[in-house]
């Protein structure tokens, strides 16, 4: 406790000592480089070692919300002094207080860029990918020939840059909206695709020959037993597949997009030196991201109930 | 033994070819129909025409290869019509950033290993920003990254390492965590320090993982290179291929380069598992 | 006597693996009667889990024949002639345990799912834990769900590999003693697989003691013990003489050497 207290203190007094140093010179000078360094440094320290401090005080099911909440509200804190006490331009770093005051202003465009890119992209796309690869799975489970086939090709295509075909389908589809949930049905189709076979193969010997004994046949086998022990590595790929969709489809305005849209939005505003409408894209972007996860860590919680990393 | 393994993967590569071909014709057909008829109609045409576009909407295998082989091996390796020299340009920030991130990942994970407050404060953030598309950060971290006077490969190498980071940080984390209680004890027994017993028993034990993770990692640091030449308006590099083929209908140019992409994506995966076998053998795994 | 359920004559079974050619069963004659409780001892790898396993069909002799209730055994298996029991409950964890119990019922289609999961969980002395999750209970309890799913549909023959292995000694005699008035109660024909000699003098009616690579019978031993059973049996001479006798063959098939 005594180390952790010391560390406070400690990263306290340089972060303030450094912000006092700052030249506000317009450009940033080399020093100012150094000093924005040290800066950083020592305010992550002074958020660390308070959250540290946190935790061996608060009890358990406490600390495990409040120390990484006031973990980020250190860093969130740290950033808007450090815009201030080194008056980098806008243009560079806009402090949380402008971003904050610059998503309430923009709200209409950022809810239509919300609409295109995530209501009319990412959601179908995910949902058609994600369903394409289950039901390939299903496919290729009963056909071997065609899993042994299928699946070196699965791996080495997710091995892939697959943000690459974003040009083609843009080529394809066109450049409205969906090109975007074609980018995203392919990104998503070969996690789901090699999950769910994962899956499908971690029902245990001594269940699958119960369900043998039994003479159960091949449907009945997959509904009683090998679906919902493939749940977890279902789910798995789901929640890796929803931050794949917001990728792909951002990535994909890259490429081409009538005037609206999250990747169209950023990438135009960074253009326009924009700065604080590009962090209120993300903001809004990360709210909906972790907004997705959530949603499916809830369902996964509720479906998978029964697995062992759920029991203390 | 092997031929029951390769029969089914030629198969299905075979008929995925097949299936190419056929496309080829109603994917080009609003290219190529006037042609055809003009031509007098008849399948020779038809096949003739949809496979030799020369801006065509899906281009036929042999086109791609034979661009491939024009921009790789019919031209200059230093010039910039050569696909090797983007290809180059793309792969060294890959390199750099996958460097840069994988140390990064495992120090993280040492410390998340060892220290409890660091893992309760970080990783929840570590996780959380994992759901935030960071590739569309990418053009804003360049503009930023430029302005420091660092050169294009650093700005490029931050978004790999930022990109591949989080698997090797969670990979780690497991097979540090991995050896199971009684080794853990037993190290307990020798009065082993932290760091003794980091680098005999937890170190040792994490790299399966570790190359589990570096896999996934070498292909998402290629991915993430790409993409952090998209908006700068790069000209030279992979995505910058990529961007001027789209601007000019080049669809050859965009196959062509996705495929050497790909190639080199699925090269680096090979080299690291090539290396993973050595070394786990060298330690007496067995497959 | 009533009619032969289990038919096996000049059995043989050899697996292929990646270093070649394994005869797990050599010569396999045996004949097992409506009713009895039959105990197949020997040491790991002697093949009695795979003659079990050929019995129900889960695998395939490579020579000689096998009957199960007059049927070849993939019949016997396709008309759900026997209940399994393995050596670990095997329980869906995402069931409750009636409705683990209830899972045969399902499959096959069968009617008063209610009134046979709860009969034969009260047959297993588990009346009261229906709304439970299988890792709420102990190992021996969920062993005992696992008997209770086995016998749900009433098959006239239970097969048993090792299922009170993984359970301490003294759990174990209880569900010795639980099985046997089991038994004695459906009068259904058991075949047990068990590598504890105790286990197999005191739960059968008759012992086939089988030796290691490649599995043969060594000796059948028609046990004299009074049907009606306790634990205190386990030190009369009678006993003792048996399992003397068990441990001979045990011996005469090399089973102690390596």
């Amino acid at each position: 406790m005594t180390r952790a207290i010391a560390i406070f203190m400690a990263a306290i007094v340089c972060a303030s000592l450094v912000a006092l140093s700052f030249s506000g010179a317009n450009p940033p000078t080399g020093q100012d480089w150094a000093l924005s360094l040290a800066f950083v440094i020592t305010s992550w320290m002074a958020a660390w070692s308070f959250s540290w401090i946190a935790d061996l005080t608060l009890p358990e099911n406490l600390s495990q919300f409040l120390v990484p909440a006031l973990f980020g509200v250190g860093v969130v804190a740290a950033w808007q002094v450090y815009v201030h006490a080194s008056h980098i331009p806008v243009v560079l770093l806009p402090a949380p207080s402008q971003i904050a005051a610059k998503f309430a202003s923009a709200l209409p465009t950022l809810g239509a860029d919300f609409v295109q890119t995530i209501l009319r992209a990412v959601i179908p796309g995910w949902l058609m990918g994600c369903g394409a690869g289950f039901l390939t799975a299903l496919v290729c489970d009963k056909y071997d020939f065609l899993k042994r086939g299928l699946l070196p090709l699965g791996n080495l295509v997710a091995a892939l840059p697959i943000v690459g075909v974003a040009p083609i389908l843009v080529m394809w589809f066109g450049f409205d909206w969906p090109s975007k949930a074609a980018m995203v049905v392919v990104m998503t189709f070969f996690p789901m695709l090699i999950n769910t076979l994962a899956g499908l193969s971690a029902a245990g010997n001594m269940e699958r020959d119960l369900l043998n004994s039994y003479a159960a046949n091949w449907p009945t086998t997959l509904l009683k037993l090998r679906l919902p022990a493939a749940m977890p590595f279902i789910f798995n790929a789901l929640k890796i597949n929803s931050t794949l969709a917001m990728i792909g489809a951002i990535v994909a305005e890259f490429f081409g997009t009538p005037i609206v849209g999250m990747g169209f939005r950023m990438s135009t505003e960074v253009g326009r030196q924009g700065l604080d409408m590009v962090w209120a894209e993300i903001a809004m972007a990360a709210m909906t991201g972790s907004f997705f996860y959530g949603c499916l860590a809830l369902l996964e919680r509720k479906v998978t109930f029964w697995h062992p990393s759920y029991r203390r | 033994m092997k031929i029951e393994r390769a029969l089914p993967l030629l198969t299905v590569t075979l008929a995925i070819i097949i299936a190419w071909y056929l496309a080829c014709v109603p994917m080009n057909a609003v290219l190529t129909t006037n042609k055809i008829v003009t031509a007098g109609g008849g399948w020779w045409n038809t096949l003739a025409f949809s496979w030799n576009e020369i801006r065509p909407v899906l281009p036929s295998p042999h086109q791609v290869v034979r661009e491939i082989w024009n921009t790789v091996f019919a031209v200059e390796p230093w010039s910039n019509k050569s696909l090797l020299f983007h290809l180059w340009v793309t792969l060294s920030s890959t390199l750099v950033g996958f460097v840069m991130g994988g140390l990064l990942g495992i120090l993280l994970a040492i410390g998340i290993v060892h220290v409890g407050s660091l893992e309760k404060s970080l990783m929840p953030w570590v996780i959380a920003s994992q759901t935030i598309p960071i590739l569309a950060i990418a053009p804003m971290l360049i503009v930023v990254l430029g302005k420091t006077g660092l050169p294009d490969i650093f700005t490029k190498a931050t978004i790999s390492a930022y990109l591949c980071f989080f698997p090797v940080t969670i990979g780690m984390v497991k097979g540090l965590r991995s050896p199971d209680v009684m080794q853990q004890d037993l190290m307990r027994t020798y009065n082993a320090s932290a760091s003794q017993t980091l680098w005999k028993l937890r170190l040792p034990a994490s790299l399966p993982f570790l190359f589990a993770s570096l896999k996934v990692s070498v292909a998402i640091a290629l991915t993430g290179a790409i993409v952090a030449e998209l908006p700068t308006g790069a000209v030279a590099g992979i995505g910058a291929r990529l961007l001027n083929g789209s601007y000019y209908g080049q669809t050859l140019q965009i196959w062509a380069a996705l495929f050497v992409a790909a190639f080199a994506a699925a090269t680096l995966v090979w080299l690291l598992g090539g290396l993973e076998r050595s070394s786990l053998k060298r330690m007496g795994a067995h497959s | 006597m009533s009619g032969a359920v289990i038919l096996a004559r000049e059995l043989g079974l050899t697996f292929q693996t990646g270093d070649g050619a394994v005869e797990a069963l050599s010569n396999i004659n045996l004949d097992i009667r409506e009713g009895e409780f039959v105990s197949l001892i020997g040491p790991s790898g002697c093949g009695k889990t795979t003659l079990l396993r050929a019995i129900a069909n889960l695998e395939t002799p490579s020579s000689g024949t096998l009957q199960v209730n007059g049927m070849s055994a993939e019949q016997a298996r396709l008309a759900r002639a026997y209940g399994y029991v393995f050596q670990a409950p095997a329980l869906l964890p995402w069931r409750k345990v009636k409705d683990n119990v209830a899972l045969p019922l399902e499959v096959m289609g069968l009617d008063d799912v209610a009134g046979r999961v709860a009969r034969n969980l009260e047959l297993v002395n588990l009346k009261g834990f229906e709304e439970k999750f299988p890792w709420q209970l102990s190992g021996g309890m969920q062993q005992r769900v696992s008997i209770a799913r086995a016998l749900a549909f009433d098959p006239k023959l239970l097969l048993m590999d090792e299922p009170f292995g993984a359970l301490d000694e003294i759990v174990r005699d209880k569900l010795n003693q639980q099985l046997l008035e089991l038994w004695d109660r459906t009068k259904k024909t058991i075949i047990f697989v068990t590598h504890s000699i105790p286990e197999a003098v005191f739960l059968s009616t008759e012992i086939v003691v089988m030796s290691p690579r490649p599995g043969r019978i060594i000796d059948v031993i028609e046990s004299d013990l009074p049907q009606q059973r306790n634990l205190d049996i386990r030190e009369t001479p009678a006993f003792l003489k048996i399992a003397h006798r068990v441990r001979a063959g045990l011996k005469a098939g090399h089973s102690y050497e390596d």
